[in-house]
């Protein structure tokens, strides 16, 4: 009994920090009937580290990239890559005015701009994206179409010198038609 | 020229050897002046991917450059020492010395100070001054809070009583100035409606708020919006007057000589914020700068020892190929490499030493083949000369014999340094007597009679002493006197002949006329005289023949050479004797084609003599004349079935007088003698097969 308390213990220990790392959820990916693919996510317990809000008041632009992937499933070989979109959100506090600027960018091309002056507002809207006919899956049938997130949220440093990119991992969905996702909502 | 035939070209020449590492020194010694430059570069600058790309890209290349000459190396080392090239495990030793030597302090410097940098750069961030400047941003945020709060409280009054609309200017002038606020005015959809400012405030430094200004009053109902200005700071505040559209506005302006500073203060603590904040990026950069500057030095201090150790054992592997060469034979073998240390004083006194070793071989090889023409000069004199020469040790050891010696002894070619005394025996056991004899005592010369082959050899020996050099011994002098001995001895018994044939027949002629007037007188009647006397007339008859061949011997005549054909003079000498004897034959088996200079007279009757002297011998049997050329020579044989001669008898055989049938003058064979010398050729005597004698002459051909 007391050694499972403690396996029970240091499990826990082992899941709390990744309970508190950054994650995409509620990632939903529905199709028209013309084959435009909507897909709605977002980005849980982004601002959960004190560092990423302090970088963020500082006046650091900080930044999220989500890459967005759809594809044809084919079990037992190799997945039919259909379309491929990168997403950035770029939040930058000026101290002076006390305003957020936000920069939303598809595929490396600014789409949009916006002004926030309340840093939730600010979070709700970098962790929660929204791309009505982000892809156009044709004449693919809906149901074999799977649509993947991951979101780039830092950068961190092996050996203290090389750089690289601190992700979550992949989120995948199956591709809901139009009669489904009616039933969904 | 492309860049790669520019690298092949120049890669082995020493400035460019040793500018590339100085190049790459120089360059990240560039980066490193321009990053320590950079105080004033943004926090953004210095987070900047780019840099961070290009240190990284940088150090990743120095780091193959590092693997990739150190691989190069090694693999180069191993293959030269699996080859067993001179020099290499020299070269290995250099180079493990030097990357030890250099590789472990670069790297152990690394280490502590890219440690001791991060701890500086943890202490930069743990000091007094982030309460100061949190401080400062506090109190500057206190003072514009202020002037916020009183923007509120106008905004908020304005708003607080809905009636404002129906009497805008007297409450909104009111308010301005019970609130000490520098503007206030009434929107209605983000439109003005009224507003009254301040003269001294410019308000047209500013734009008008945006629409989301007054949808966020809408719907929060106030917001509050900071504007900077070229004079100063505004803080507007808008309050939602009751649910309609209408909104309160209030702004307080911050003149610059007081919003300069709480921006300052706010912008101070949010740069240090910012950097605390690139602590990890800020950390990678240096510590990959530093990194870049440790690849540098190793790359370079790893070319610079692999090319240093190169140019250390070039020198020391060429002159150690030279001097293998040299040990080889190679004399004269220079090494071509130049150099100015001790290895080129090394080099130099190799290649004066090969040149010196060159010399005194070529003067060696002259002495040498100097010496050679001279000995090969008196080995031909040696055996072109008649004479005989044997030189030999104190102890009778042969040195070398001449040809002539070998042929006047009759043997074959001794071996070298063998005992004299084995090889002169039985015959010549007398030779090896007076060898012991004259080396032995004066005097050093005498003569020796051999009989050699059944031939009487007069040998005149002499000795004398050798001394040249290490060589100590006796030189043996031989001369053969047989020929001249028996001439001597002809021309004694010639003159003797002639003497007592002149003695002897003058009286003989009185003696027989006596002795038949005798028997004619005194004959008739006393048959005893008669026949006395008839014997004393035989016996002169006798006397006056013997005395005839005397006379003959004695008055050889002179030979008169011609060219004639051999076989025919044989066939008519041997005409003469077929059939003389019941059951001897005589057969002539002679080449036709021989044609000798010769006197066909003379030939004839000394074959005829040698063939008259063979049937007297054979009692039966085929008496053999043949004739055949041998080189220079033409051998003429006869060889009878006979009797044979003994041993004791051959050296007497060619003598005058010498005869074995006990009848005749014994003058045959000294006939023959003196005509084969007449024709400088030499007759000797042999044993025949099975038996029999074969008498064989040679003659000049």
């Amino acid at each position: 009994m007391r050694i499972r308390l403690v396996f029970a213990a240091l499990l826990a220990l082992a899941v709390l920090p990744l309970s508190a790392e950054p994650r995409i959820g509620s990632l939903t990916a529905t199709s028209s009937n013309a084959g435009a693919v909507t897909v709605r996510f977002t980005l849980a317990d982004a601002f959960r580290d004190h560092h990423t809000v302090q970088a963020l008041q500082s006046g650091l632009p900080t930044s999220f990239t989500y890459v967005v992937e759809i594809y044809r499933d084919r079990p037992r070989w190799f997945d039919e890559g259909i379309g491929r979109s990168r997403i950035e959100v770029i939040a930058t506090f000026n101290s002076l005015t006390r305003e957020y600027l936000l920069n939303y960018r598809r595929d490396r091309k600014l789409v949009r701009s916006e002004m926030f002056s309340d840093l939730e507002t600010l979070q709700k809207r970098m962790t929660t994206i929204d791309e009505p006919s982000l892809f156009d899956i044709g004449a693919r049938r809906p149901y074999k179409v799977r649509v993947r997130v991951k979101a780039d949220f830092g950068r961190g440093f092996l050996l203290y010198v090389i750089p690289w990119k601190i992700s979550t991992r992949w989120k995948e969905v199956r591709v809901a038609g139009t009669a489904e996702a009616a039933q969904v909502r | 020229m492309n860049p790669r035939d520019l690298l092949l070209r120049y890669r082995k020449d020493p400035r460019f050897i040793i500018t590339v590492p100085l190049l790459i020194l120089a360059a990240t010694s560039l980066i490193y002046y321009v990053v320590q430059r950079a105080k004033d570069l943004s926090p953004e600058a210095l987070n900047s991917q780019v840099l961070l790309f290009v240190l990284s890209n940088i150090n990743l290349l120095l780091i193959i450059g590092i693997v990739f000459v150190l691989l190069r190396g090694i693999v180069k080392l191993v293959l030269e020492r699996k080859h067993g090239i001179i020099g290499s495990r020299f070269r290995t030793k250099l180079v493990v010395t030097y990357v030890a030597t250099s590789l472990l302090p670069v790297l152990l410097l690394f280490l502590f100070a890219t440690d001791l940098l991060r701890v500086s750069i943890d202490r930069w961030f743990n000091t007094p001054v982030r309460k100061i400047l949190q401080n400062g941003e506090a109190i500057a945020e206190m003072a514009q809070d202020q002037s916020a709060s009183i923007a509120t409280g106008a905004a908020r009054e304005i708003a607080a009583d809905p009636a404002v609309i129906d009497n805008i200017d007297t409450h909104l002038l009111h308010v301005r100035e019970f609130h000490h606020v520098d503007l206030v005015g009434i929107y209605r959809g983000g439109t003005l409606v009224k507003a009254f400012t301040d003269p001294r405030a410019p308000i047209q430094e500013v734009s008008e708020p945006p629409l989301r200004f007054f949808d966020e009053v809408q719907q929060k109902g106030s917001a509050t919006k900071i504007d900077v200005g070229a004079s100063g700071k505004w803080i507007r505040v808008a309050a939602r007057i009751g649910g309609g559209p209408y909104a309160a506005i209030a702004g307080v302006f911050i003149p610059n000589t007081m919003s300069r500073m709480i921006d300052e203060s706010i912008v101070a603590h949010k740069n240090f914020q910012q950097l605390d904040s690139q602590r990890p990026a800020l950390k990678a950069s240096q510590t990959s700068l530093f990194l870049a500057v440790t690849l540098a030095i190793l790359f370079g201090t790893l070319w610079t020892s692999i090319y240093a150790s190169r140019r250390i054992t070039i020198p020391i592997k060429a002159l150690a190929e030279a001097t293998s060469t040299l040990a080889e034979g190679g004399y004269g073998t220079r090494v071509g490499i130049s150099a100015t240390d001790e290895v080129g004083r090394l080099i130099e006194s190799f290649n004066s030493m090969s040149t010196q070793l060159a010399q005194q071989r070529h003067a060696l090889t002259e002495t040498n083949r100097r010496l050679d023409d001279e000995r090969a000069f008196m080995l031909t004199v040696q055996e072109s000369v008649a004479t005989g020469i044997i030189a030999f040790s104190d102890d009778l050891r042969l040195l070398s014999i001449n040809r002539a010696a070998l042929a006047m002894l009759g043997i074959e070619q001794p071996a070298p340094r063998v005992d004299l005394r084995e090889v002169l025996t039985g015959d010549l056991a007398p030779l090896a007597q007076a060898l012991c004899d004259l080396t032995a005592r004066a005097p050093r010369s005498r003569e020796v009679t051999l009989i050699r082959g059944g031939e009487l050899r007069y040998l005149e020996l002499s000795v004398a002493r050798l001394g040249a050099g290490n060589t100590q011994g006796w030189v043996l002098a031989i001369e053969d006197s047989t020929q001249l001995m028996q001439a001597q001895k002809l021309a004694a018994w010639g003159e003797a002949a002639r003497r007592i044939a002149h003695e002897i027949k003058n009286p003989l002629t009185p003696i027989q006329l006596s002795a038949e007037r005798i028997a004619k007188k005194f004959g008739g009647e006393h048959p005893q005289i008669h026949e006395g006397c008839r014997t004393i007339v035989n016996e002169v008859s006798q006397l006056k023949r013997m005395v005839d061949e005397f006379s003959r011997f004695a008055r050889m005549p002179a030979v008169h050479m011609q060219h004639a054909p051999l076989a025919e003079n044989l066939q008519q000498a041997a005409s003469l004797y077929r059939d003389v004897k019941p059951g001897v034959s005589v057969s002539v088996d002679a080449d036709p084609e021989i044609s000798l200079l010769m006197d066909p007279e003379q030939i004839r009757r000394a074959v005829g003599n040698l063939l008259k002297n063979a049937v007297e011998a054979t009692d039966r049997g085929e008496i053999r004349v043949s004739a055949k050329k041998n080189q220079q020579r033409v051998v003429i044989e006869v060889a009878d079935p006979g009797r044979g001669v003994a041993d004791s008898d051959k050296e007497k055989l060619f003598l005058p007088y010498f005869s074995t049938k006990g009848r005749g003058t014994g003058l045959g064979l000294a006939i023959v003698h003196r005509i084969v010398r007449d024709h400088d050729g030499q007759i000797t005597v042999h044993d025949n097969s099975p038996r029999g004698t074969r008498f064989q002459i040679e003659l000049p051909a």
